[in-house]
């Protein structure tokens, strides 16, 4: 080795070690934290009674609310835990009977402070749970109505919403209707629903005290943390969120360890940069986001969307998305095992085929693979997206390929606009990804026909009335052009003004039901009305893929079917060197 | 003691001294005796009473009846006196009866046995007197001839006949110079006088006491002596009175025959009792009497030549005869003449009116006959027919009489008569012939050949009149005939023997019939109808007591005949509208027990032995309450609930929801093979205020049944509404297990808000036999998660 060599080595040793050294010094210390990136202009805005547009705000619900009791999971499945309240008896003329924990506190109870990302929880004056939060919470539910899942959930199953009590031993008593014999779990179940103090802001657009698992700490910056319920069982310290401007760089920034769980990949594909399993470990579960493009019906007819829900062929996007036979393919995994199914994924409804509705062929879709008339359509069609409001990457991929002659056959053309021409309602089409969906019971059809359509805010244009019959109904108003993304307008006379009207009963019809049945038939009608009007071409699902660091002890980690990711985050663990 | 005594008798006296009446008390006291007149003292001297005052005396009773009390005093005017059987010191009391009558210085009053004591009282006085009183106690009868003889005595005497007459007559006295009628009337008069005084002296002797026959008594003996001077005066002016009585009638009839003849009794009279007489007055008698009879024959011609009948001739002729021979004359030949046409006439009347008599007799006894008379008896009729010929006089001549009237219409009478008996004789014998026909027609009971008889000889009046039952009898025995099939049980022929009564129109007298006839025919009807009824009822209710509860070859029950009338009617005098409805009143009761009673007791019996013991033919008897459920037409819901339940085939009602249904699931094959195909069906009928109800279902299977439902399939077939359920997709048919409790889950079962919802399950099993599964449904909830 000549000397100059020699140099070369010990100065790239050196620079190795200096570099090591740096990388050591500035990168973070994730132990007894979980930390997990989110887009740093959608802040999850958690109301743990009403579902949101933005994925995570649902998922947070876990973290920081309990139930009367609360679902989790072990290996076995789905598991019943005591939360608020202590099951006691169900009578033979069905009224249950719940002890009311009284030594609950509520996160109130304790004072936060941060100092340098060290967080100092000291009790304060005790903030017990009492009737008077549940009975707030289920005025709350009640007065909540369709566009709550919890509404439709507890409805079903007590004859009001309210109960006797408490008694001297804090026992009360809910009427649960007869039609049926209830388990202790189908109690439990029912009684899921996440209880807030009854001081809580009724309409409030975050609700940050709970009892959970995990309790708020006031945001640091742009990082919104929760700290460990001190009352709790909860084993790691932190819950951490960290801010990114989009997600094209999340994998590269977990692969970083910049956060040490990732909820959801890019294109819900597994990443060549996060193959290590010395590092990192997935957990799939079932969707829970799929892509649509919604047609505005003030500009396209009725025709012309029949004809334009033919010219989108989701088979063909979808193959090109995951980039299907190609080297690049985006190799995807779901949580049955099976693997680059991505037919799987293709929806034909509006009902995604991962959902209850089309699994258990409730919903039959048909899909209508006649080739278009193209002569019905204008020369241009303008599709529209927005890629500043999470899912950038898909979005823009989604944008290049419906600008692709072969899949648009010239006709379509894609851009991304801005907030502003969303609202104003200046396209024909609309691409839009509906995150945090459910594919059980509870799927939300309001989250896509009546959201306002701005993507800065999130707000359900539900406007209900009372019918000569004393049936709940939705108003007309619910559905006028500037409302939605369809640009749907009820009140407005016009060819398809019936079927419009028929569309927003069935919608509300299949919200409001407590009856499965009920929620079957609906279900069926509001597709085929769907299908009839041609409001849009519901493209596919996104795979769900969690990236998890080997820093957690995987088997902590319970995810189960179609049940939120946190909802068993208390008994996530570190692993353990044996 | 003493004092007490003494002031007890102070009050007596006191009381004494107050009352109205003063007692008076003879010294010494009034002996009740028969006696003679016995004064009332004083002790020596007689009583003073004082005017303005009262008195009273006791006379005490004599043990026997008819006794008069005779008070006899000076002072009878002066004071007024009287005897009563209750003294009452007011004064209120009934006076006895004074008989006194012509003796006014006595008070006389018949004694009684009804007290023991009379009471003479006297309720005022004139003035101060002294009373002079005598009192006796009598019997009547001697009281009565003591004060009655003298007078009696005197009129015997004053009445007594002078018989200077009665015994110059015919002596020296002729009938003619003799005042004879007013003798008549003299002697009369006395006899009425004197039997006036014998009935006083019978009344006396009606109160005879018993021993006083034999006895000395005076006033009896002087009683007796009258007596018999009295009858003896009777008699012999009543012996004069017929004397005067024949000589005063034959001295007023001269020149009138009739009333002469009126007499001849009296002539003959006096004629028998002639040795009483004087023999002058016999031989006077004679005298004036034989002088009058020969007046008597043209009396009696002049008579029946003004006769112009046939009755018997009403003249004395015998009596004029006996007169003659009393008289001492011989007949005159003209009387001998009239008399023997009188007999001979009266004779031959009486011969007629015999004959007519036994002719009216026979007529009579025919008609009383009654019906059906024997084949002699006709014979016997004209054998007296013969006799009564016979007794007819055969020549009738009457001499120089034949011209009367009376004889010339005797003898038409008499060959009037011997002609009908002969013309009855004849009739009577075709009439022995015809009742031997009809005796024959009899014994056959062949009455229409005994009508038509009848018919043929229908101018034999009296036979129509003696067989005027007939038209009854036949009723009779065509009653008896139907009575006879009903009681066979012959329907149709009874059914066919009453239209033909009710038709039959050949009688002896329709008219007078026919109401009878038709009222028969209704009987028979309305016992007919009974009949098949009651036979009807009783056969039926045979056959349930024998067959309820049998649940082999049900269809076969059903077929029997005794759900059928014993006989369906066909005929009704009120017409076809009564044969339907009572056909259908009688079959709608049996189909009451056909359709009904039987298939109710029968289900009910059945369903109790089925649940007690469903492993012990089980199917069978499951089978054979639905076959009898399958009659059962009545509206007893119960009924229908136990049919329901044993037939596999009816869907079960589920109406409330999480409430287990136990029900049976039957074999359905007919007879037990290897694999046994069986049923059951719900029907979801749960209220629901979900549009399109959904529910679970779950079965609770036998363990025999769920056990090999690892190895295979244990249904064979699941239907909803016909439609064919999958354990695919949505659907799950969850597999019955042990660690289940072998509950099978169909979920989500979806169900028509309204109307059937039936869900139908078969599945094989090796055994033959009832099986228990328990269902019930109950409200998916929807899920979190």
């Amino acid at each position: 080795m000549t000397p100059t060599q020699r140099n070369i080595l010990i100065g790239v040793i050196v620079a190795a070690l200096v570099g090591a050294g740096l990388w050591w010094w500035f990168s973070d210390d994730l132990s007894n934290q979980i930390v997990i990136p989110y887009i740093e202009h959608q802040k999850p805005a958690i109301d743990p009674h009403l579902p949101d547009a933005n994925a995570l705000s649902d998922k947070l619900d876990e973290v920081l609310f309990e139930g009367l009791f609360n679902i989790s999971a072990n290996p076995s499945g789905v598991v019943y835990e005591d939360g608020l309240g202590q099951f006691i008896d169900i009578t033979e003329d069905n009224v249950v009977i719940i002890r009311l924990k009284q030594d609950k506190k509520w996160h109130s109870s304790y004072n936060v402070s941060v100092d340098d990302d060290e967080v100092t929880v000291q009790d304060g004056s005790d903030v017990l749970f009492s009737a008077r939060d549940l009975n707030f919470t289920l005025n709350r539910i009640q007065r909540l109505g369709s566009r709550s899942p919890d509404y439709v959930l507890v409805s079903q199953a007590v004859k009001s919403f309210a109960f006797e009590g408490p008694d001297n031993n804090n026992e009360i008593r809910f009427s649960f209707k007869d039609d049926r014999i209830w388990t202790e779990s189908d109690i439990k179940e029912v009684l899921s629903f996440k209880i807030l103090p009854h001081n809580s802001d009724v309409a409030a657009r975050n609700y940050m005290v709970g009892t959970g698992p995990y309790l708020a700490v006031l945001p640091q910056a742009e990082v919104s943390n929760y700290y460990r319920n001190p009352a709790g069982r909860t084993l790691l310290e932190h819950v951490n969120l960290q801010p990114y401007i989009d997600n094209s760089t999340f994998t590269t920034e977990f692969k970083n360890g910049n956060f040490n769980v990732l909820l959801g990949t890019p294109f819900g594909s597994l990443s060549p940069i996060l193959e290590s399993p010395e590092e990192f470990f997935t957990k799939s579960n079932i969707s829970t986001t799929f892509f649509a493009v919604l047609f505005n019906t003030q500009r396209l007819n009725i025709t012309q969307r029949r004809e334009l829900r033919k010219l989108i062929d989701n088979r063909k996007i979808l193959n090109r998305f995951f980039k299907v036979g190609t080297p690049q393919q985006r190799h995807i995994v779901d949580y049955k095992g099976n693997s680059d199914n991505y037919g799987d994924y293709l929806n034909a409804s509006v009902f995604p085929s991962s959902s209850y509705y089309v699994e258990e062929e409730i919903v039959l879709p048909q899909p209508d693979n006649t080739a278009p008339d193209l002569s019905v359509l204008p020369d241009s069609i303008r599709l529209v997206a927005s890629i500043n409001h999470g899912h950038r990457e898909e979005f823009s991929e989604l944008l290049e390929i419906m600008n692709d002659p072969a899949i648009g056959q010239g006709r379509i053309k894609a851009a991304a606009v801005s907030n502003d021409d969303i609202r104003r309602g200046n396209y024909d089409a609309i691409l839009v990804a509906i995150d945090g969906y459910k594919s059980t019971f509870l799927f939300d059809l309001y989250n896509i026909f009546l959201r306002q359509p701005d993507f800065d805010t999130y707000k359900i244009n539900l406007v209900t009335e009372v019918n000569a019959d004393g049936e709940n109904v939705a108003n007309p108003q619910s559905l006028q052009a500037q409302n939605n993304f369809c640009r749907l307008d009820a009140p407005a006379a016009g060819p398809e003004q019936e079927k419009i009207l028929q569309f927003l009963e069935y919608m509300h019809g299949f919200m409001y039901s407590n009856y499965i049945g009920d929620k079957q038939a609906y279900a069926r009608y509001f597709d085929e009305t769907e299908y009839e009007l041609a409001l849009g071409s519901y493209l596919f699902s996104l795979p769900s893929l969690a990236y998890f660091s080997t820093q957690f002890d995987e088997f902590s980690i319970d995810l189960y079917g179609v049940a939120s990711q946190l909802s068993t985050i208390e008994k996530w663990d570190e692993r353990r060197e044996e | 003691m003493r004092l007490k005594n003494l002031l007890i008798a102070g009050l007596l006296i006191v009381c004494t001294a107050c009352a109205n009446y003063k007692t008076l008390e003879p010294k010494p006291e009034i002996t009740a005796r028969e006696a003679d007149y016995t004064a009332v003292l004083d002790k020596d001297k007689n009583f003073k009473v004082k005017d303005g005052k009262k008195y009273k005396m006791e006379f005490p009773a004599l043990p026997q009846d008819n006794t008069y009390l005779v008070i006899q005093h000076n002072r009878r005017q002066g004071i007024d006196s009287y005897l009563t059987r209750q003294f009452d010191d007011d004064g209120n009391m009934l006076r006895m009866e004074d008989v006194a009558q012509d003796f006014p210085d006595r008070e006389v009053y018949q004694l009684d046995r009804t007290v023991p004591t009379f009471f003479w009282v006297v309720d005022h006085v004139d003035e101060e007197v002294e009373l002079d009183i005598d009192y006796r106690y009598m019997p009547i009868w001697r009281y009565r001839i003591e004060t009655r003889s003298a007078t009696l005595n005197e009129t015997l005497q004053s009445n007594t006949v002078d018989r200077t007459d009665y015994n110059a007559l015919g002596v020296n006295l002729t009938a003619e110079a003799m005042s004879v009628s007013a003798n008549l009337s003299d002697v009369r008069s006395r006899i009425d006088n004197l039997q006036a005084v014998q009935g006083e002296l019978l009344e006396i002797e009606a109160i005879f006491p018993a021993g006083i026959r034999n006895s000395t008594d005076k006033a009896y003996l002087s009683y007796q002596t009258l007596s018999n001077d009295l009858k003896k005066e009777i008699a012999f002016q009543q012996q004069y009175e017929t004397l005067l009585d024949v000589l005063d009638k034959e001295k007023q009839s001269r020149g009138n025959t009739r009333m002469f003849a009126t007499a001849i009794p009296d002539f003959l009279n006096f004629f028998e009792q002639r040795s009483a007489y004087p023999q002058g007055a016999v031989t006077e008698v004679q005298r004036v009497v034989s002088g009058r009879l020969g007046e008597i024959a043209p009396y009696f011609e002049d008579v029946l030549r003004n006769k112009n009948d046939i009755n018997p001739i009403d003249l004395p002729a015998d009596q004029v005869d006996d007169l003659y021979r009393a008289s001492g004359r011989v007949n005159d030949r003209s009387f001998n003449d009239v008399a023997n046409f009188i007999d001979q006439f009266n004779r031959d009347v009486a011969s007629l009116n015999s004959a007519k008599a036994s002719m009216k007799a026979i007529e009579d006894e025919i008609r009383s006959s009654g019906s059906w008379p024997s084949n002699s008896f006709y014979a016997g009729i004209n054998r007296r027919i013969s006799q009564v010929e016979n007794s007819l006089p055969r020549r009738v001549s009457y001499g120089r009489y034949s011209n009367y009237t009376c004889a010339r219409k005797l003898g038409d009478e008499i060959n009037r008569v011997r002609r009908s008996a002969s013309s009855s004789r004849t009739r009577y014998s075709r009439a022995a012939d015809v009742v031997s026909q009809i005796n024959s027609y009899r014994t056959a009971n062949d009455y229409p050949a005994i009508r038509r008889l009848l018919k043929n000889n229908s101018d034999l009046g009296f036979l129509i009149t003696q067989y005027k039952e007939l038209d009854r009898e036949s009723l009779r025995q065509q009653g008896a005939e139907i009575n006879r099939l009903l009681e066979s049980g012959d329907w149709a022929s009874a059914e066919s023997k009453i239209s033909s009564l009710y038709r039959d129109r050949d009688f002896l007298d329709y008219a007078a019939i026919s109401r009878e006839k038709d009222s028969q025919v209704k009987q028979y009807e309305e016992k007919l109808v009974q009949s098949i009824e009651q036979a009807s009822k009783d056969r039926i209710s045979a056959f349930i007591d024998a067959n309820q509860g049998n649940f082999n070859n049900v269809d076969a029950l059903y077929a029997n005949e005794a759900f059928d009338p014993v006989h369906t009617l066909s005929f009704s005098s009120g017409g076809p509208n009564v044969v339907d409805n009572f056909n259908k009143r009688i079959r709608d009761y049996l189909n009451g027990f056909k359709h009904d009673e039987f298939p109710k007791t029968s289900i009910e019996k059945i369903y109790g032995m089925f649940t007690a013991n469903p492993r012990d033919q089980g199917v069978e008897k499951a089978r054979g309450i639905v076959e009898h459920g399958k009659q059962y037409k009545g509206d007893n819901r119960r009924i229908k609930n136990l049919v329901a339940e044993t037939n596999p085939l009816i869907a079960k009602w589920i109406t409330k929801p999480k409430n287990y249904r136990k029900m049976y699931a039957l074999p359905v094959n007919k007879r037990q093979g290897k694999a046994n195909e069986y049923v059951f069906r719900i029907n979801l009928r749960i209220p629901s205020d979900a549009k399109f109800p959904v529910y679970d279902v779950n079965i609770k299977l036998p363990r025999e049944v769920a056990d090999k439902a690892g190895n295979q399939q244990w249904y064979t077939k699941m239907t909803m509404n016909g439609k064919i359920l999958k354990n695919e997709g949505r659907f799950t048919i969850t597999a019955p297990t042990k660690a289940n409790n072998y509950e099978c889950q169909i979920t989500p079962l979806q169900v028509k808000k309204t109307g059937n919802n039936i869900l139908e399950v078969r599945f094989n099993h090796d055994a033959f036999k009832v099986l228990e599964v328990s269902v019930m449904a109950q409200r998916p909830i929807m899920k979190r998660n």
